[in-house]
Protein backbone atom coordinates (compact mmCIF):
# COMPACT_ATOMS: atom_id res chain seq x y z
CA UNK A 1 0.00 0.00 0.00
CA UNK A 2 1.42 3.38 -1.02
CA UNK A 3 1.39 6.17 1.57
CA UNK A 4 -0.29 9.38 0.44
CA UNK A 5 1.36 12.47 1.95
CA UNK A 6 -0.28 15.87 2.19
CA UNK A 7 1.44 18.80 0.48
CA UNK A 8 2.25 20.18 3.93
CA UNK A 9 4.00 16.94 4.87
CA UNK A 10 5.89 16.98 1.58
CA UNK A 11 6.89 20.57 2.28
CA UNK A 12 8.25 19.55 5.66
CA UNK A 13 10.12 16.66 4.11
CA UNK A 14 11.70 19.02 1.55
CA UNK A 15 12.69 21.45 4.32
CA UNK A 16 14.48 18.69 6.19
CA UNK A 17 18.05 17.94 5.17
CA UNK A 18 17.23 14.32 4.43
CA UNK A 19 18.14 13.19 0.94
CA UNK A 20 15.08 12.16 -1.05
CA UNK A 21 14.05 11.77 -4.66
CA UNK A 22 11.11 13.98 -5.63
CA UNK A 23 9.58 12.77 -8.91
CA UNK A 24 7.17 14.71 -11.12
CA UNK A 25 5.42 12.34 -13.56
CA UNK A 26 3.29 14.95 -15.31
CA UNK A 27 3.71 15.93 -18.95
CA UNK A 28 6.58 18.14 -20.15
CA UNK A 29 4.54 21.31 -20.55
CA UNK A 30 3.04 21.01 -17.07
CA UNK A 31 6.47 20.52 -15.51
CA UNK A 32 7.86 23.49 -17.43
CA UNK A 33 4.96 25.69 -16.28
CA UNK A 34 5.79 25.00 -12.66
CA UNK A 35 6.93 22.26 -10.35
CA UNK A 36 7.91 21.59 -6.78
CA UNK A 37 11.33 22.84 -5.72
CA UNK A 38 13.94 20.21 -6.59
CA UNK A 39 11.48 18.01 -8.44
CA UNK A 40 12.91 15.78 -11.14
CA UNK A 41 10.79 15.29 -14.25
CA UNK A 42 10.36 11.58 -15.10
CA UNK A 43 7.44 10.56 -17.31
CA UNK A 44 5.73 7.20 -16.86
CA UNK A 45 7.43 5.87 -19.99
CA UNK A 46 10.85 6.98 -18.73
CA UNK A 47 10.10 5.50 -15.34
CA UNK A 48 9.35 2.11 -16.87
CA UNK A 49 12.70 2.18 -18.67
CA UNK A 50 14.84 3.34 -15.73
CA UNK A 51 13.19 2.12 -12.54
CA UNK A 52 15.21 -1.09 -12.20
CA UNK A 53 18.70 0.22 -12.89
CA UNK A 54 18.42 3.53 -11.09
CA UNK A 55 20.02 3.97 -7.66
CA UNK A 56 17.07 5.43 -5.78
CA UNK A 57 17.32 7.50 -2.61
CA UNK A 58 16.00 5.73 0.48
CA UNK A 59 12.94 7.95 0.35
CA UNK A 60 11.00 8.73 -2.84
CA UNK A 61 7.99 11.01 -3.20
CA UNK A 62 6.03 11.05 -6.47
CA UNK A 63 3.46 13.55 -7.61
CA UNK A 64 1.23 14.15 -10.64
CA UNK A 65 -1.74 16.43 -11.39
CA UNK A 66 -4.22 15.30 -8.77
CA UNK A 67 -2.54 12.45 -6.94
CA UNK A 68 -3.89 9.44 -8.83
CA UNK A 69 -1.38 8.45 -11.51
CA UNK A 70 1.35 9.14 -8.95
CA UNK A 71 0.00 6.23 -6.91
CA UNK A 72 0.58 3.83 -9.79
CA UNK A 73 3.97 5.38 -10.46
CA UNK A 74 4.89 5.00 -6.79
CA UNK A 75 3.80 1.35 -6.89
CA UNK A 76 6.09 0.84 -9.89
CA UNK A 77 9.09 2.27 -7.99
CA UNK A 78 8.15 0.34 -4.88
CA UNK A 79 7.86 -2.91 -6.87
CA UNK A 80 10.96 -2.61 -9.08
CA UNK A 81 13.21 0.01 -7.44
CA UNK A 82 15.54 -0.19 -4.46
CA UNK A 83 14.05 2.66 -2.42
CA UNK A 84 13.04 1.97 1.18
CA UNK A 85 9.94 4.12 1.20
CA UNK A 86 7.88 5.39 -1.73
CA UNK A 87 4.95 7.77 -1.29
CA UNK A 88 2.54 9.73 -3.44
CA UNK A 89 1.58 13.34 -2.80
CA UNK A 90 -2.13 13.46 -2.07
CA UNK A 91 -4.02 15.82 -4.36
CA UNK A 92 -1.02 16.27 -6.63
CA UNK A 93 0.38 19.53 -7.92
CA UNK A 94 -3.13 20.97 -7.83
CA UNK A 95 -3.24 20.56 -4.03
CA UNK A 96 0.29 21.88 -3.70
CA UNK A 97 -0.69 25.08 -5.52
CA UNK A 98 -3.78 25.48 -3.34
CA UNK A 99 -1.64 25.08 -0.23
CA UNK A 100 0.85 27.55 -1.70
CA UNK A 101 -1.80 30.16 -2.27
CA UNK A 102 -3.12 29.69 1.25
CA UNK A 103 0.30 30.16 2.78
CA UNK A 104 3.61 31.55 1.56
CA UNK A 105 4.67 28.35 -0.29
CA UNK A 106 5.71 29.31 -3.83
CA UNK A 107 6.34 26.81 -6.62
CA UNK A 108 9.44 27.43 -8.78
CA UNK B 1 10.79 -4.34 -18.92
CA UNK B 2 8.65 -3.16 -15.99
CA UNK B 3 5.29 -1.70 -17.01
CA UNK B 4 2.86 0.57 -15.22
CA UNK B 5 0.33 -2.05 -16.29
CA UNK B 6 1.94 -4.43 -13.78
CA UNK B 7 0.92 -2.22 -10.86
CA UNK B 8 -2.41 -0.87 -12.07
CA UNK B 9 -5.46 -2.42 -10.39
CA UNK B 10 -8.06 -2.58 -13.11
CA UNK B 11 -11.65 -3.88 -12.82
CA UNK B 12 -12.67 -7.17 -14.42
CA UNK B 13 -11.42 -7.68 -17.93
CA UNK B 14 -13.56 -8.35 -21.02
CA UNK B 15 -12.76 -10.91 -23.68
CA UNK B 16 -12.14 -9.64 -27.19
CA UNK B 17 -15.53 -10.90 -28.38
CA UNK B 18 -17.48 -9.44 -25.48
CA UNK B 19 -15.60 -6.15 -25.80
CA UNK B 20 -16.38 -5.89 -29.51
CA UNK B 21 -20.04 -6.80 -29.02
CA UNK B 22 -20.52 -4.35 -26.15
CA UNK B 23 -18.69 -1.62 -28.04
CA UNK B 24 -21.32 -1.84 -30.77
CA UNK B 25 -24.03 -1.25 -28.16
CA UNK B 26 -22.31 1.73 -26.49
CA UNK B 27 -24.55 4.73 -25.91
CA UNK B 28 -21.59 7.09 -25.64
CA UNK B 29 -18.00 6.63 -26.77
CA UNK B 30 -15.28 9.01 -25.55
CA UNK B 31 -11.90 9.11 -27.29
CA UNK B 32 -9.38 9.75 -24.53
CA UNK B 33 -6.32 8.69 -26.51
CA UNK B 34 -3.41 10.93 -25.55
CA UNK B 35 -5.26 12.30 -22.54
CA UNK B 36 -4.01 11.86 -18.99
CA UNK B 37 -5.64 12.08 -15.55
CA UNK B 38 -7.66 13.98 -14.48
CA UNK B 39 -9.34 14.90 -17.80
CA UNK B 40 -10.77 11.38 -18.53
CA UNK B 41 -12.23 11.18 -15.03
CA UNK B 42 -13.99 14.51 -15.49
CA UNK B 43 -15.32 13.53 -18.90
CA UNK B 44 -16.54 10.12 -17.66
CA UNK B 45 -18.53 11.74 -14.84
CA UNK B 46 -20.03 14.30 -17.21
CA UNK B 47 -20.85 11.61 -19.77
CA UNK B 48 -22.58 9.40 -17.22
CA UNK B 49 -24.76 12.30 -16.13
CA UNK B 50 -26.18 12.49 -19.66
CA UNK B 51 -27.04 8.77 -19.73
CA UNK B 52 -29.88 6.71 -18.32
CA UNK B 53 -29.40 3.80 -15.89
CA UNK B 54 -28.31 0.75 -17.87
CA UNK B 55 -26.73 2.83 -20.61
CA UNK B 56 -23.12 2.16 -21.56
CA UNK B 57 -20.28 4.66 -21.80
CA UNK B 58 -16.98 3.51 -23.31
CA UNK B 59 -13.71 5.40 -23.04
CA UNK B 60 -10.78 4.58 -25.33
CA UNK B 61 -7.40 5.38 -23.81
CA UNK B 62 -3.69 4.74 -24.10
CA UNK B 63 -2.99 5.95 -20.56
CA UNK B 64 -2.84 2.82 -18.41
CA UNK B 65 -3.42 4.54 -15.03
CA UNK B 66 -6.83 5.65 -16.32
CA UNK B 67 -7.96 2.03 -16.40
CA UNK B 68 -7.88 2.13 -12.60
CA UNK B 69 -8.44 5.83 -11.90
CA UNK B 70 -11.52 6.39 -14.09
CA UNK B 71 -13.51 3.46 -12.63
CA UNK B 72 -12.45 4.61 -9.17
CA UNK B 73 -13.54 8.19 -9.93
CA UNK B 74 -17.06 7.21 -11.04
CA UNK B 75 -17.38 4.86 -8.09
CA UNK B 76 -20.83 3.32 -7.63
CA UNK B 77 -22.35 5.39 -10.45
CA UNK B 78 -21.24 2.75 -12.93
CA UNK B 79 -20.17 -0.85 -13.16
CA UNK B 80 -16.76 -0.89 -14.79
CA UNK B 81 -14.98 -3.38 -16.98
CA UNK B 82 -11.76 -3.03 -18.99
CA UNK B 83 -10.56 -4.39 -22.28
CA UNK B 84 -6.87 -4.56 -23.23
CA UNK B 85 -6.19 -4.56 -26.95
CA UNK B 86 -2.69 -5.95 -26.52
CA UNK B 87 -1.08 -3.07 -28.38
CA UNK B 88 -1.12 -0.44 -25.61
CA UNK B 89 -4.66 0.74 -26.10
CA UNK B 90 -7.48 0.07 -23.67
CA UNK B 91 -11.20 0.54 -23.36
CA UNK B 92 -13.02 1.32 -20.14
CA UNK B 93 -16.62 0.16 -20.16
CA UNK B 94 -18.90 1.99 -17.71
CA UNK B 95 -22.48 0.79 -17.40
CA UNK B 96 -24.53 3.37 -15.54
CA UNK B 97 -26.21 2.06 -12.40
Amino acid sequence: MIDELSPETVRNRLDSDDQLDLIDVREDAAYDDGHLPGAEHVTIDELEETVVDRDWADEVIVYCYIGKTSIQAARLIDEYGDAESVASMDGGYEAWESAASESSLQPQ
Amino acid sequence: MPSIDDVTNTPDELSDDDAAELFEEADLVQDMMGEVCPYPQVEAKKGLQRLEPGDLLVQETDHVPCTENVPRAVGDDAEAKVWRSGDATYRIYLQKQ
